[in-house]
């Protein structure tokens, strides 16, 4: 069930600053619970209450405990 | 806003033009007023009231002369005023009158809608290679939106049923590119290209109304059956984070006119972007 869209921006604007838009990223403090967070692409900022997977980093891998975490993010 | 507005702005600029030419022939060759500039345009009639001073600044350096020549009002004057009115009164009646200015030949229509009740029962595939949407999905939506009094006109000529014109819009909406465009699908249902924009608008309109039924804040219950998908999926620690987001994108047939490369994104489409915050029960029936 969808909750929360924005809709508009142009193709070329990156996912993070089209979030901005967002109810969800507007009123997160009202949204979430300060134990609650969302699970999110690895685009958009890691806070409290956003959850991006672990990006990797230029000429090094992973290691086992973020591949097995994102591995979960996926599931979700 | 009237269609006899626009028709009172079109004839002040087609007389303006004119004023225009006949002001620069006067000026060459110095003739004093062969015709007061002024008289044809200010036509009082019930319906349309045009004085020259409305909308052109640029006549002000006209009205000495135009007061000049006031008193002699010449027969010819009178004439050409006369033919003037008249002209733009049969002009603007026509106008008012007709629908169709320059009737053409009947455009020759072929509807291919009655395939889809064959399909729908002899070969769903068929169904929803045409509307991408299965024939039950269909059904259920006609249904939802049917009663929406959008599709009632209250007129001796009924719309098409509710199930052709979601017909319509589906293929519409199912297909890419030109094969999309409001030409294809009125040459695909046999109606007209205003049509399919009715259809369009029409079903939309019955859709949107059901907007904040489909997308709200997750209640207690809800939330409460997200966690517990999360919690299932993965860990019970994890199962906080009941809401998921990500973007994604509508693309665009061509490059928009107005800024069109703004809409060029990352995977060389043009596109436009939408962000969706999610339920992750959503995706896993």
């Amino acid at each position: 069930m969808i909750f929360d869209y924005s809709v508009g921006h142009t193709g070329s604007v990156h996912d993070l600053w089209a979030f901005r838009s967002t109810r969800t990223f507007k009123e997160h403090d009202s949204i979430f619970a300060p134990d609650e967070w969302m699970w999110a692409d690895s685009a958009y900022p890691s806070e409290t209450w956003s959850v991006p997977p672990f990006k990797k980093p230029a000429h090094r891998e992973l290691n086992p405990d973020q591949r097995t975490f994102n591995y979960y993010l996926l599931k979700v | 806003v009237s269609l006899s507005q626009v028709w009172i702005f079109l004839m002040q600029q087609s007389v303006m033009s004119a004023l225009s030419d006949l002001s620069s022939s006067d000026s060459e060759s110095n003739a004093s007023s062969h015709f007061d500039m002024g008289s044809p345009i200010s036509i009082d009639t019930p319906d349309i009231h045009i004085s020259s001073d409305i909308s052109m600044p640029s006549n002000a350096a006209l009205s000495p002369t135009l007061s000049d020549s006031m008193d002699s009002i010449s027969d010819f004057k009178v004439l050409y005023c006369h033919s003037w009115k008249q002209h733009y009164r049969n002009l603007l009646n026509d106008i008012l009158t007709n629908q169709v200015l320059h009737p053409a030949s009947p455009v020759p229509k072929s509807s291919q809608l009655h395939f889809l009740d064959h399909w729908r029962i002899h070969s769903p595939e068929h169904f929803h290679r045409k509307l991408r949407i299965e024939p039950e999905t269909f059904d259920a939506l006609v249904n939802l939106i049917k009663d929406n009094p959008i599709f009632h006109n209250n007129s001796n000529c009924p719309q098409l049923p509710v199930h052709l014109q979601l017909s319509i819009v589906l293929f519409c909406a199912g297909h890419y590119g030109n094969a999309a465009s409001p030409e294809d699908t009125a040459q695909w249902a046999g109606i007209s290209v205003g049509g399919v924009q009715k259809c369009t608008d029409r079903i939309l309109i019955a859709i949107l109304s059901f907007h904040d039924d489909a997308i709200h804040l997750p209640n207690s219950d809800e939330k409460e059956d997200a966690k517990n998908y999360i919690k299932d999926e993965t860990c019970p620690e994890w199962c906080n984070g009941f809401l998921l987001a990500d973007g994604s994108k509508f693309p665009l047939f061509q490059r928009p006119g107005l800024h069109g490369d703004a809409w060029f994104d990352k995977d060389g489409e043009y596109s436009i972007d939408c962000q969706v915050c999610f339920r992750s029960h959503a995706l896993h029936p």
